[in-house]
């Protein structure tokens, strides 16, 4: 359960390492920021639970002129 | 003759405000289990179930959303804040449904030390499918902390947003999301209503 903490804290320090000026701080922030956001994005359990999502919402796509006849007749 | 819908459908009302009392759990058990000082075992475990309700509840909202009609926006006024809202509550959904996962994640991986009962790893999730590349548990946090914060601070203009149309705009976008307030709801679109007619010039 230390795990938590110690990679909360190592993230800490990782994001206060270099000093480079403040803009450049932010645009490395911004960079490895972006670049870990594509790795989450495209990660297999993202893509996974996203296809699953889209698939329930295409059903339920499919199902709404249902749904919209039931709704307008009651 | 067409009715207008007004408000949208009792169980996305119920699951809109249950996400919002089920975020403020998890973060509450997030920040507890990083900067407490209780048991971290059982506050990371209400944390992650906490999370887990935000994301099956916005599954919900928008599978409802995609299924059911929803309320149409009042006519009028300009479009760039109607793009804006519409823009943050999409934001909001996917971060609804990012953060969640995220931690999920970090959960899986990290199974030796942050195990939640009952919490099946999410890399099984898929495994039929080859889509997709790995992700470390650090890769995974480091996402998840900044997603929280993006999330609150959306959040927060959600809710100043939802405060001024019912304090200055004063339309019914509030009272339309609170079940307990319906029939003011009514008397409020009724009464702008008829006070609308008699401002309109007789065609």
């Amino acid at each position: 359960m230390e795990g938590m903490s110690e990679m909360h804290h190592t993230m800490s320090h990782m994001h206060h390492g270099s000093s480079s000026g403040i803009v450049g701080q932010a645009l490395g922030f911004a960079g490895r920021l972006s670049a870990e956001l594509l790795i989450v994005l495209t990660s297999a359990p993202v893509l996974h639970v996203l296809a699953a999502l889209v698939l329930l919402l295409a059903l339920a796509a499919l199902l709404r002129p249902f749904f919209a006849r039931q709704t307008s007749q009651s | 003759m067409t009715q207008q819908l007004k408000r949208p459908n009792i169980v996305s009302v119920i699951a809109h405000w249950g996400a919002a009392w089920a975020m403020i759990l998890a973060l509450y058990f997030g920040l507890s289990a990083v900067y407490g000082n209780g048991p971290r075992q059982e506050t990371f475990a209400a944390h992650a179930y906490a999370g887990l309700t935000v994301l099956g509840l916005v599954v919900i909202r928008l599978f409802l959303r995609t299924l059911l009609p929803w309320p149409k926006e009042e006519s009028g006024g300009s479009r760039i804040p109607k793009l804006v809202a519409e823009a943050m509550h999409w934001t909001l959904y996917a971060l609804m449904v990012l953060t969640p996962l995220t931690g999920w994640i970090v959960a899986s991986k990290m199974g030796c030390c942050m195990a939640v009962p009952g919490l099946p790893n999410i890399d099984r999730l898929g495994s039929g499918l080859s889509i997709g590349g790995p992700i470390s548990a650090t890769t995974a946090y480091d996402v998840h902390v900044v997603f929280v914060w993006t999330l609150l601070a959306l959040i927060s203009l959600h809710v100043l947003a939802a405060l001024f149309h019912h304090f200055v705009v004063r339309d019914t976008i509030l009272i339309r999301m609170i079940p307990v307030l319906g029939k003011r709801a009514g008397a409020t679109s009724a009464s702008r209503a008829i006070a609308n007619s008699q401002t309109l010039p007789a065609e």
